[in-house]
């Protein structure tokens, strides 16, 4: 694990979420909350989204950007990006164990 | 956006503190708009708003973060160690009204122990209260001098709340005394706390009492979150919380202990309310439940004070 994901620690959860959302391009807190309904089935709320991105934006994984409109959008950064890539290796890893070792183990008969 | 959904926006913004609301306020209050349109009513949507704001009240306030700089830090310990102070207080007051006739109940062969613990509770108490009586006395001058500049006017709603109500608890003590001591028509002493009257007056009186406590509380906390205190007032105010914690978990201890030892020292006290010698009495429950609490928060709150304390020495 990097430093990064340690820094994400008990909000590694949401952090990601945000962050995989944030890898398709840059999003309002409306447009985030729609978009990781429709790839995680988990419908963030309010506090919790902007919670998060509080964070994430203090340890510099993401960054506002300048917009018109009330709806600020938000961006990952490269520190971000590693940090994503980092954190979603690990549950790679982790799913092919499992993975592995349940087709071992627990093959239907 | 309709006006009542205007309304419930900046509603559920107030649970965040006015800092948070300056950076991420417009853009927050977009994403509500957003989601009040979507699902008019949501308990859960409430809730999450509700908790995360109130996360993040008590982090910029110091006690659960160092966002902060540490005399704020030490501050706010030292602002939770009174507030937990006056949970006991109101605690302490059930406690003295459950004792009030205790002695007559008490056997002379076991008069010694659960009487030295009673004692030390009452020592310990009168102590934490000089402790910050003098803790706040050393602070008037600083006090004064940011009163004399004007500052009172950023605090005025908080003080005059706080007047009335210190005003309306010495209406309502005046009441129960007159009552009580000087009514020619009030019920006997002892039919009198079954006397519905007699009773709605006590309500009001504990009602009052609490009212004037919580308000009082407020507008210390408020205008001393506005006060700048020099490094070695700040560390003297630390100290007094400290010791404040100590007693309190003195006194809950002592408490207990005089507590638990009601059955074989004075069994006729537990008796009198009718249910045997039954110790988990109504008042005594809530009055020992309210201390624990109370000594948590203020234990608490002094180790984070405590533990700014090297920092301030420090800037």
């Amino acid at each position: 694990m990097t430093d990064e994901l340690g820094d994400l620690g008990r909000y590694a959860g949401p952090g990601t979420l945000i962050l995989s959302s944030l890898a398709g391009g840059s999003k309002h807190g409306y447009a985030l909350t729609k978009d990781i309904e429709g790839f995680a089935g988990v419908k963030l709320g309010p506090g919790t989204l902007y919670g998060a991105l509080g964070r994430l934006e203090q340890q510099h994984l993401i960054e506002p950007v300048e917009s018109e409109d009330r709806r600020r959008p938000y961006r990952l950064t490269g520190k971000g990006a590693t940090a994503l890539e980092a954190q979603l290796s690990a549950q790679r890893r982790l799913a092919d164990v499992g993975l592995s070792r349940l087709q071992l183990a627990w093959r239907p008969a | 956006m309709t006006a009542g959904e205007d309304s419930r926006v900046a509603r559920l913004l107030r649970w965040y503190p006015a800092a948070w609301r300056d950076r991420y306020g417009e853009e927050y209050a977009a994403l509500l708009a957003d989601t009040l349109a979507e699902e008019p009513r949501s308990l859960r949507r409430t809730l999450d708003v509700a908790r995360h704001g109130l996360g993040r009240r008590l982090a910029l306030s110091g006690l659960t973060s160092r966002e902060v700089p540490a005399p704020d830090r030490a501050r706010t310990g030292a602002l939770a160690v009174l507030g937990a102070w006056a949970a006991f207080v109101v605690a302490g007051c059930g406690l003295a009204k459950y004792a009030e006739h205790w002695g007559d109940h008490l056997s002379p062969a076991g008069r010694h122990l659960p009487g030295a613990a009673f004692g030390l509770v009452q020592i310990l108490a009168a102590l934490a209260s000089g402790v910050i009586v003098l803790a706040s006395l050393a602070t008037l001058g600083v006090l004064s001098s940011w009163l004399r500049r004007g500052s009172w006017r950023q605090v005025r709603r908080q003080l005059l709340w706080a007047t009335a109500g210190c005003l309306t608890a010495v209406l309502f003590t005046a009441a129960v005394l007159v009552v009580v001591h000087v009514d020619p028509v009030a019920p006997p002493a002892t039919t009198r706390a079954f006397s519905p009257g007699f009773a709605a007056l006590g309500l009001a009186w504990l009602g009052s009492l609490l009212f004037g406590l919580v308000t009082g509380i407020r507008a210390v906390v408020v205008v001393a979150r506005r006060i700048e205190l020099p490094a070695r007032l700040l560390r003297l105010e630390v100290a007094a919380a400290g010791l404040v914690s100590v007693a309190m978990t003195a006194v809950l201890a002592a408490t207990a202990f005089w507590w638990f030892d009601l059955p074989s020292t004075s069994r006729s006290l537990l008796e009198a309310s009718g249910r045997g010698a039954n110790l988990a009495d109504p008042t005594m429950v809530a009055v020992l439940v309210l201390m624990v609490g109370a000594v948590a928060v203020a234990a608490y709150g002094a180790a984070r004070a405590l533990r700014a304390l090297p920092e301030v020495r420090s800037a």
